[in-house]
């Protein structure tokens, strides 16, 4: 179902509602999936779809409003980016660079691949 | 409140120990993964809770009523994979029949199954299909809409799309009802994700009872060499290991925090979820080299 396989389901899934709030589909004030939703998209245990939005909830992703729903807070998405920042510079560059490495590749090269790289800007 | 309690079950058959004095709670409102090896004792199990059979000796509760001596048939629906004791009986007649042993039985909800589920009614069990003949079983067990509901491998004779539309249904009911279900299965990676706990049963006795989301946060598969996973790990949180080309692979059972995990990496070492099912595998296996030391 998902990419990173070092993840339980529950943070999986809390990533996945991350994803959709650093590409804009939900913004501050958005009611998010509620664990049913979750749990039916997903099929999996409602237990483990709560323990997915709990998580964004101690982060201050999320907030909760009674009987309604899970809701984005203001600083949700500055919080995502810099949680995910120190992540990426922690297992996406490690990897590649590891990967670089067992290829031959020196950092010179790398920066060079790098640098022609077609870019396209947020 | 617990849907089910047992306190010190035992059961032998001509001689053989079936159930070792077994303790087992399980809360209401959850689906229960039971997992063990064949002959383990997990169907007999579940015939005494659901009072098909009884214990030698020992006590069980279901929603906080005693049914040692007394079954009571309210509460518990315990379907399996087939039945001799209805198969001469007409589809439509089998659920007339339900519906009186069991007061909970809800009409709407087996008609909106047989909307999903095509089952030709006129026939007797024994006609139908192997398919045709769990999926009866099936609106038997969502239809009583007993607190407590039990699939012994019932689901075994489905195809992949029928039992994809089981397990979607079984998982609406749980949330909607707040019913209790147990599914003893062989199948562990398909309904895994359904499962909110786990109880493992091996040789008579209860060997473990595990949260699946905890057993995800421990349970890891890591390639890398001996010294290296050495340097990471003790030997009590090694599951099994096995060669992997000139590295090892390794099954491991660990609180990994973040910043562990991240020398975990910088050590080039692979390291991924381990499956449910592997995780079972080695879980028994352990069982057994343990029982091996004592004897």
């Amino acid at each position: 179902m998902f990419e990173d396989t070092t993840l339980p389901i529950y943070m999986q899934i809390a990533t996945l509602i991350e994803d959709e709030i650093l590409n804009k589909t939900f913004s501050t004030g958005d009611r998010v999936y509620s664990t049913n939703e979750l749990s039916k998209l997903y099929t999996v245990n409602p237990a483990t779809a709560g323990k997915g939005l709990n998580i964004l909830i101690e982060e201050g992703i999320l907030y909760k409003k009674r009987g309604v729903g899970m809701f984005v807070t203001q600083n949700a998405y500055q919080i995502i980016q810099e949680k995910r920042s120190k992540a990426f510079m922690n297992s996406s560059i490690l990897s590649l660079i590891q990967e670089a490495i067992q290829l031959g590749i020196d950092k010179k090269t790398l920066l060079k691949m790098i640098e022609q790289y077609p870019w396209k800007e947020a | 409140m617990n849907a089910v309690e047992c306190t010190n079950l035992f059961k032998q058959y001509s001689g053989t120990t079936a159930l070792d004095h077994i303790n087992l709670n399980l809360t209401e409102g959850k689906i229960y993964g039971l997992l063990g090896p064949n002959g383990a004792g997990k169907t007999t199990l579940l015939k005494i809770i659901s009072g098909q059979i009884m214990a030698n000796e020992g006590q069980i509760f279901l929603m906080g009523k005693d049914i040692s001596k007394h079954p009571i048939d309210d509460l518990i629906f315990y379907v399996r994979e087939y039945s001799e004791y209805y198969k001469d009986v007409r589809i439509k007649d089998l659920f007339e029949l339900t519906k009186i042993i069991k007061p909970s039985w809800n009409d709407e909800i087996k008609n909106q199954l047989l909307n999903s589920f095509d089952i030709p009614l006129k026939k007797k069990f024994q006609q139908l299909s192997k398919g045709q003949q769990s999926m009866v079983n099936i609106i038997l067990g969502l239809s009583s809409m007993t607190p407590i509901t039990i699939f012994d491998e019932s689901y075994l004779g489905l195809d992949a799309i029928h039992r994809h539309n089981f397990f979607e249904i079984l998982r609406s009911h749980y949330a909607e009802y707040n019913r209790t279900f147990i599914l003893s299965t062989h199948y562990i990676e398909e309904v895994s994700n359904l499962f909110e706990e786990i109880v493992l049963i091996n040789k008579g006795q209860i060997v473990g009872k595990h949260n699946k989301d905890d057993i995800e946060n421990l349970a890891y598969e890591l390639i890398g060499s001996k010294d290296q996973l050495n340097k990471h790990f003790r030997k009590g949180e090694i599951l099994n290991t096995e060669p992997f080309g000139s590295k090892l692979k390794c099954a491991i059972e660990a609180n990994i925090s973040n910043e562990k995990l991240l020398e975990i990496k910088n050590d080039n070492i692979e390291i991924h979820k381990l499956s449910l099912e592997k995780w079972f595998i080695y879980k028994m296996k352990g069982v057994a080299q343990n029982d091996e030391k004592i004897y």
